[in-house]
Parts: structure tokens; C-alpha cells; sequence
């Protein structure tokens, strides 16, 4: 086991390494870190957040960033809540937040896959437009007297685990499936590393792209529709930082902004670390703003770390000094 | 004007002595002679890779020969200098593509490095349209450079060029772009030039303007200077014969009614014909219009009449020519060819990959197959499947890609650039085997290429891609040279190329 081989395996598997870390530093500290109970908390407290981390993920190995994801969720949340008010079916307002997600999608997708826009510009002008949208919807205020059948769904707990927590899963199982298991993954990687040599080899760049802006906005109506059951009430400022988040977490997963790479594996591992780090501080009684510190230090750090790793492995001095350490 | 036999001529205001140029193992030019007296225009002439593009670039301090000197008028230049030293003395040199500033306009870019003009804009104006007239030129000069064209671009270079002082002015292929009108002025100019006592050298292909300005002619072979005369004692066919000095016959198109036609392209007042099985070329200039009809049958920047198996085909982009059974491999393999952050396997399959699957996932078992028979056939060295790409060398890189294209699926018709561009002879070897089994298996292979030697080795008949008619050539001995003088033939007797 040289220091090299130590190396590439910290850079492939950093980021798990780093939530065992973690863990075992919170337990150490107090042994109800592991708990049952304190190990749901920290999937439900995870679930809206992974929910969109994961599509982002996909969006952004295709090449492409969705920054909207926030206003989405919280558009989503309040359209879902006035419409199960009004029109009294919890079914009916679940749409309603969905296709609010879906034109979302649609119209991202379209600016960005076949217009050419960049992505980081469409995304931002409509993080401002559908977060306005939602303040002018409900004046600010918060949409509160939701009916019991829909908060009554966080509730639910099969085999003792939320609802909330399935969703979650269900998701990370579904973006191993597409990116790993089906032949389509590699072609969105195709698509999202080398854009014109993929289009040359046949494949529909722009349709794979403008796909996966759908799935991030679906994903965001469902992030925002689940905080909107969990709190019994939606607020127009729910989503507020969740596009910040589920980056940081997309980029603590190994995800390039460059497009091309990345594992779900790293990404929802990548998710854990950013739940265990926030669930450990409460545990230490430390102030929610440390918080917000150690996450933004954990990323810059994660970044540098990766890039002097694979700085190691191909530009060669590092590499030729770690060799000629074992030569007598 | 005397000229002795080293190709000296009296009072030279520029003189480059025993100039010897290697690149790697190749050598350039081998201690050649290139004199030009005031009031000269030289025309520099020779294949591709002969040395002219060399010698004009030890002119301007672009490539440091192994030894040799340099005199402009008289006084020796150190001709290890850096450009700019090498500029100050008088040297002028106008490269074949334009170097402008994107992000500026027109006037900003004719008056870059002229303090003088620099500070008024109503002054850089009126010295850029001045600089514009001198090539019959009216182009608005606030307009930015990144919208014009091409053709534009040059007009624009050029006048910058120009309207400096210069001793020497040297210019690569600077009419391949102009139109006829913006030539005529070109021409005019240096002429103008040369009276004023300036000493010019002209390299280009284009042998009826070479013969409408120039002087006198200078023709390399193989990095040697192999003639080198007034231009009044030549006319055209004299130059194309001398140029490539073993000529023979172009067979006349033959009516292939023996193998079954898969593919026909109608052009203007051409039907081009493409036989099953056959490796059919189609040679021309760099850059000239058989590339472009390549894109075209690959469904990119352009429609084109077409059938093929008898089917109108008019693809709508590649996708579209890929279900058609039509694959192409671009000349810049390393750009459109390459999947740079995936491994060797998925770069090799990706196009097919839905069939490469197990119950719908993909399975790497299955594409293993193809990349088995991908190395053997192609001789692939080293290559880890499961690495990245950009692990294998630039030869194996390219196996890859062609590989793809090869025995990801069986073509109806492949189409290629430059083929064996930037490989090594072994691999060179390996490619053109590679596809004459390909051919023997009834696929159809169009290889375009504007070098005759990759023509001689993997086609068996090709079309000379220049002018309205193209003429076919049948392979024969000593190939590559009756098919460059088949070029330059059809260059002296046609205007323009068009797909």
C-alpha cells in the first residue's frame, strides 16, 4: 500500500471516508448519535433536499446547471396548497404543483438545450421570477389550513420509516438506475462531457439535456409539495437556499460543472455528509451559523483536496517523488 | 535580372543563405538559397510539404533552422531573432489564416500598434478605410471582426499588413479566400509594391495568379530548390509540368455497370457514383470542396441531392445518417471523435449502446466483444478498456475512433477525412487494411483527403474535386503524382469549386 494508492483511493472514495469520519467523531461524542430515532431525523431532514440534489446531479453531469430549484419548490408548494383549498381535493393540488415544476422545466430546457443560452443565466433570472411569482400569489403571507389527508402524509410511517424517507430512496435508486444501469446514462455523459463529439456519434443532445431540466423542476415540485405536508402549511419562501444546498451537495458528490463525471453513489454519499455534519452540530450545541461555516469550509476543502489528488496521479512530480521513496 | 546557380541575384534586398530546417527526423529544407531583389515578386511553388510554408516562416522568425544566415539588404539578421526584431528590420510576412482580434472592429485592428492613429477614433477610421481602399475595399469599418466572414477577415488582414512600410513582404496563399475583384486589387498592389523597390515572395497554389504577378518562380521538391527562372519563359502547362515531373495518363470515367451503384450525388452537371464494396476517393485542396461534401452526406451545414440503394437521401443531421447506415470519421479526430472524460470501451460503443444490453442494462460483457475485435483487426497496443481515453496514445486514440465507425456496426457507407492523418506508418498500414476488408465485405468507402499519397494507399479509383466537372482517376504506378498534376490541371482550367 504505497501513500499513491492511499491517494487515489481518498480521491475516489473521499467523501464516504469522510461521513464515517464524522459519524464515529458525533458518537464518540454522545452515543445517541446512532440511535434509531436520530438516524430518521436525519433522513427526514435530508429527504426534500436529495430529492432534488439527485436530478440536479443528472442535469449537471449532462452538462448543464438548474439554479431555480428553490423558487420552484416554493411556487410549487403555494400553487399545491391554494389549489387543495379552493377546489378541495388534495389530488387535484398535487397536480396543479407538479405542472408548475414541469413548465418550469420545460421552459429552462428549452432556452438552455436548444437556444444555446447558458444555463447559469436562464436559471438565475427564473430562480428571480418564480420566486416573485410565489410572493405576489400570496402576498407574502403564508398559506396555512391545509386539509388533514395532505399534512397527514408526513406522517405516514410503514415499517416505522416515514414516507418522506421512501421518496428519498426511491429517487437515489432511480438516478442509479438511469445513470449506471441503463445505456442512456452514458449516453447523457456523452452528452454533458463532449457535447459535438456525442452529437456526431447520433446522439439527440438537446432532447437528453431538456429532459433532465424536467426532471429537476418534477423533483423541485416534489421537494417543495413534501415541506409544504411536513410543516402543514406553505410559506412562498420555503425553497429559499435550496439551490445553494443541493450545489453544494452535488459538488461534495464529485460532480464537475464541466459535465461528464460523476457517480450518484458519491452524490448521495455527498448528501449524507452534509445531514450527519448539520444533525452532529445541533448534537454539540453549537450555533446554527457555525453550521453554515463548516458546510462552505467542508466543500472548498472536498475541492482542493480532489484536484491535488488528480493533480498527483497525472501531472507526474508529486508522483515520481512518492516513487523514488521506495528505491533503496 | 541575372540569376546565378546558387540562385543569387545582384544586389538582393533580402537573402537567406544555406538555410537547413529538421523537423524531428524530417528534414525540411536542406540548405537552400532564396534571394529576392528590389522590385521581385518570387513565386515560391511545390506540393504540400515541399518547404515553402518553411522558408517563409525562417523568414519571419517563426521556425529556428538548424543553420543558415539572413541578409536583408545586406546587413545580416539573426535569424534565431525573435519575431518582433525580426518585424523591425522590414520583414513583413502574411500568414494564411488572418490574425485579428475578434472583440474589436475593423478600424481598431488595421490601427493596432500605430500609436500615431491609436488615439482618435475619427483618425483610426480614416486610416482604416484609407488602408481597405488600397484593396478596393468598402467595407464599414466600425462593423466588429467576429461577425465578418472569412473572405472578409482576409481583406481585412491584408490591408493591415499592407498599409504598413515594409522592405520585404512575404505572403502565404493570400488569394484562396478573395474574390475575383478583391484579387485584381490585391494584385495591382503588389505590383505597385515592387515598383516602389519592395522585394515580394508569393506562395500559393493558384498557378494562373502566380503566373499573372510574378517574376520570377521558385519550385521546391522535398525541401530542395529545383528550379528557379524568370516567369516569362512558362505557361501554364510548363509550370503544372514542372511542378509534378512524371506525368501520366487520368483515366476517363468508367461506367461501372459491374458492382451494384449504393450511392449517387448530383451535382450541378456531374452524377457521381459510389459502387458497392469500392474505397472511392475524393482528392482535392486542403480545405476544398470534397470536405465539404463529406459534412454534407453526414447531414451537417448544407442539403445535397442524393440517393441511397436507389432512396432519396437528404439527411436531416447525423442522427438521421447514422439509421441510414452512413458513418463518418472527421479529419480532427481528437475534437469530434472523442468522448474525453469516458473510457476507451463506452468511446468505442457509445453510438450503438442500446444493443449492447442485458435485459435493457447496459452490459460491458457484451461490448467487450467489439473492443476485442476492434484491437486485433486494428492493433490496438496497451489499451486498458475500462480506462479513461485519455490514458492511450494519440495513435490508439484515433484506432479507437475509427474503430467505432469500423466494427461498432457494420456501415452501408463509410466516409472519412484524412484517414491516416497524424498516424504513424504501421498504423497507416493497419488503417487502410482495416478498410479494405471493410470493402471486400460490401461497404461502400469515400475518403476524402487532400493528400494524393493517402489516396494511392487505400483508394482504388478517385474523383480530382476541383472546378464543374470532376474528372475520375483510376489507380495506376506513381499514383500520387499524375493525381497532383490531375489537380493542378483542373485548377488551371476552372474558376471555382462548388459541392
Amino acid at each position: 500500500m504505497t501513500a499513491r494508492a492511499i491517494g487515489y483511493f481518498l480521491a475516489r472514495n473521499g467523501t464516504f471516508v469522510g461521513c464515517i469520519l464524522l459519524t464515529i467523531f458525533f458518537y464518540y461524542w454522545n452515543s445517541n448519535f446512532l440511535s434509531l430515532l436520530n438516524l430518521r431525523n436525519i433522513g427526514e431532514a435530508l429527504s426534500a433536499l436529495g430529492v432534488v440534489s439527485i436530478p440536479l446531479a443528472l442535469l449537471m453531469i449532462g452538462g448543464a446547471v438548474d439554479l431555480s430549484v428553490g423558487s420552484v419548490a416554493s411556487l410549487s408548494g403555494v400553487v399545491a396548497a391554494t389549489c387543495m383549498i379552493n377546489a378541495g381535493s388534495v389530488a387535484l393540488g398535487i397536480i396543479a404543483g407538479l405542472i408548475v415544476g414541469l413548465t418550469s422545466g420545460l421552459i429552462n430546457g428549452l432556452l438552455v438545450s436548444y437556444y444555446r443560452f447558458n444555463s447559469i443565466v436562464i436559471t438565475l433570472g427564473a430562480l428571480s421570477v418564480w420566486g416573485g411569482l410565489a410572493l405576489n400569489l400570496t402576498g407574502g403571507r403564508t398559506v396555512i389550513g391545509l386539509p388533514e389527508s395532505f399534512t397527514g402524509l408526513a406522517l405516514i410511517k410503514p415499517a416505522g420509516i416515514p414516507l418522506d424517507v421512501f421518496v428519498l430512496l426511491a429517487t437515489i435508486l432511480y438516478g442509479v438506475i438511469a445513470l449506471e444501469i441503463l445505456p442512456y446514462g452514458r449516453r447523457l455523459r456523452a452528452a454533458g462531457g463532449s457535447p459535438r463529439a456525442a452529437f456526431l456519434m447520433g446522439v439527440p443532445v438537446e432532447r437528453t439535456q431538456l429532459l433532465m431540466f424536467v426532471q429537476v423542476g418534477l423533483a423541485a415540485a416534489v421537494a417543495g409539495i413534501m415541506l409544504a405536508s411536513k410543516l402543514a402549511a406553505a410559506t412562498p419562501i420555503t425553497g429559499q437556499g435550496m439551490e445553494i444546498n443541493s450545489l453544494t451537495v452535488v459538488l461534495l458528490g464529485g460532480v464537475a460543472f464541466t459535465g461528464g463525471v460523476g457517480r450518484i453513489s458519491r452524490v448521495s454519499a455527498g448528501l449524507l455528509f452534509v445531514g450527519i455534519l448539520r444533525n452532529g452540530l445541533v448534537f454539540l450545541n453549537t450555533s446554527q451559523f457555525l453550521q453554515q461555516i463548516l458546510i462552505g469550509l467542508t466543500l472548498i476543502v472536498a475541492i482542493v483536496f480532489d484536484e491535488t489528488i488528480s493533480k498527483l496521479g497525472q501531472g507526474r512530480p508529486l508522483a515520481l517523488k512518492l516513487e523514488n521513496e521506495h528505491e533503496p | 535580372m541575372g540569376v546565378n546557380s546558387n540562385g543569387a541575384v545582384a544586389n538582393p534586398i533580402l537573402t537567406l543563405e544555406n538555410i537547413h530546417v529538421q523537423f524531428g527526423g524530417i528534414t525540411a529544407l536542406r540548405d537552400e538559397h532564396l534571394s529576392v531583389a528590389p522590385g521581385e515578386i518570387v513565386g515560391l511553388l511545390g506540393q504540400n510539404g515541399a518547404g515553402k510554408s518553411t522558408f517563409v516562416n525562417v523568414a519571419a522568425g517563426a521556425v529556428r533552422p538548424k543553420r543558415g544566415t539572413m541578409f536583408v539588404e545586406g546587413r545580416r539578421v539573426d535569424i534565431l531573432g525573435k519575431p518582433r526584431e525580426i518585424e523591425r528590420v522590414g520583414i513583413k510576412v502574411i500568414h494564411q489564416e488572418p490574425t485579428l482580434v475578434e472583440c474589436l472592429s475593423v478600424a481598431d485592428n488595421i490601427c493596432l500598434g500605430r500609436p500615431g492613429e491609436w488615439r482618435r477614433p475619427a483618425a483610426r477610421k480614416q486610416c482604416a478605410r484609407k488602408a481597405l481602399q488600397l484593396l478596393g475595399s468598402a467595407m464599414n469599418v466600425d462593423r466588429l471582426v467576429s461577425s465578418l466572414g472569412f473572405a472578409e477577415r482576409k481583406v481585412v488582414d491584408l490591408a493591415r499588413a499592407l498599409s504598413t512600410d515594409m522592405k520585404v513582404l512575404l505572403l502565404d496563399e493570400p488569394t484562396g479566400a478573395l474574390g475575383q475583384d478583391e484579387t485584381d486589387h490585391l494584385l495591382n498592389l503588389l505590383r505597385n509594391l515592387a515598383r516602389q523597390g519592395k522585394g515580394i515572395v508569393y506562395v500559393s497554389h493558384d498557378l494562373r495568379v502566380v503566373l499573372a504577378v510574378c517574376t520570377r518562380l521558385v519550385v521546391l521538391r522535398g525541401g530542395r530548390v529545383v528550379l528557379n527562372e524568370p516567369a516569362e519563359a512558362f505557361n501554364l502547362t510548363k509550370l503544372s509540368k514542372a511542378l509534378a515531373p512524371t506525368p501520366s495518363k487520368t483515366k476517363q470515367p468508367t461506367t461501372g455497370a459491374e458492382a451494384e451503384i449504393v450511392l449517387e450525388i448530383k451535382r450541378d452537371n456531374q452524377l457521381l457514383q459510389f459502387p458497392r464494396g469500392g474505397i472511392i476517393g475524393l482528392f482535392g485542396l486542403a480545405a476544398g470542396a470534397q470536405f465539404r461534401l463529406t459534412e454534407r452526406l453526414f447531414g451537417l451545414g448544407g442539403s445535397i441531392e442524393a440517393t441511397l440503394d436507389g432512396k432519396r437521401y437528404a439527411p436531416s443531421g447525423p442522427r438521421n445518417a447514422i439509421k441510414r447506415g452512413v458513418y463518418y470519421v472527421s479529419a480532427d479526430r481528437e475534437r469530434d471523435g472523442l468522448l474525453g472524460r469516458m473510457s476507451a470501451l463506452e468511446n468505442l460503443v457509445l453510438p450503438w449502446i442500446e444493443r449492447h444490453t442485458w435485459a435493457g442494462t447496459y452490459s460491458r460483457p457484451r461490448a467487450a466483444v467489439v473492443f476485442d475485435k476492434a484491437r486485433l483487426h486494428l492493433n490496438i497496443t496497451g489499451a486498458f478498456m475500462d480506462g479513461p481515453i485519455s490514458a492511450l496514445s494519440g495513435g490508439n486514440r484515433q484506432k479507437i475512433v475509427l474503430g467505432r465507425w469500423i466494427f461498432g456496426d457494420r456501415p452501408r457507407v463509410l466516409l472519412l477525412s484524412h484517414p491516416t492523418q497524424g498516424v504513424d506508418v504501421g498504423a497507416r498500414r493497419d488503417i487502410a487494411k482495416a478498410l479494405r476488408e471493410l470493402a471486400n465485405d460490401g461497404v461502400t468507402v469515400l475518403v476524402s483527403s487532400s493528400e494524393a499519397d493517402e489516396i494511392e494507399l487505400i483508394c482504388d479509383t478517385t474523383y480530382i474535386c476541383f472546378g464543374d466537372h470532376w474528372p475520375r482517376s483510376e489507380a495506376a504506378p506513381d499514383w500520387a503524382e499524375s493525381l497532383l498534376q490531375s489537380l493542378l490541371v483542373q485548377m488551371a482550367t476552372n474558376t471555382e469549386t462548388r459541392v
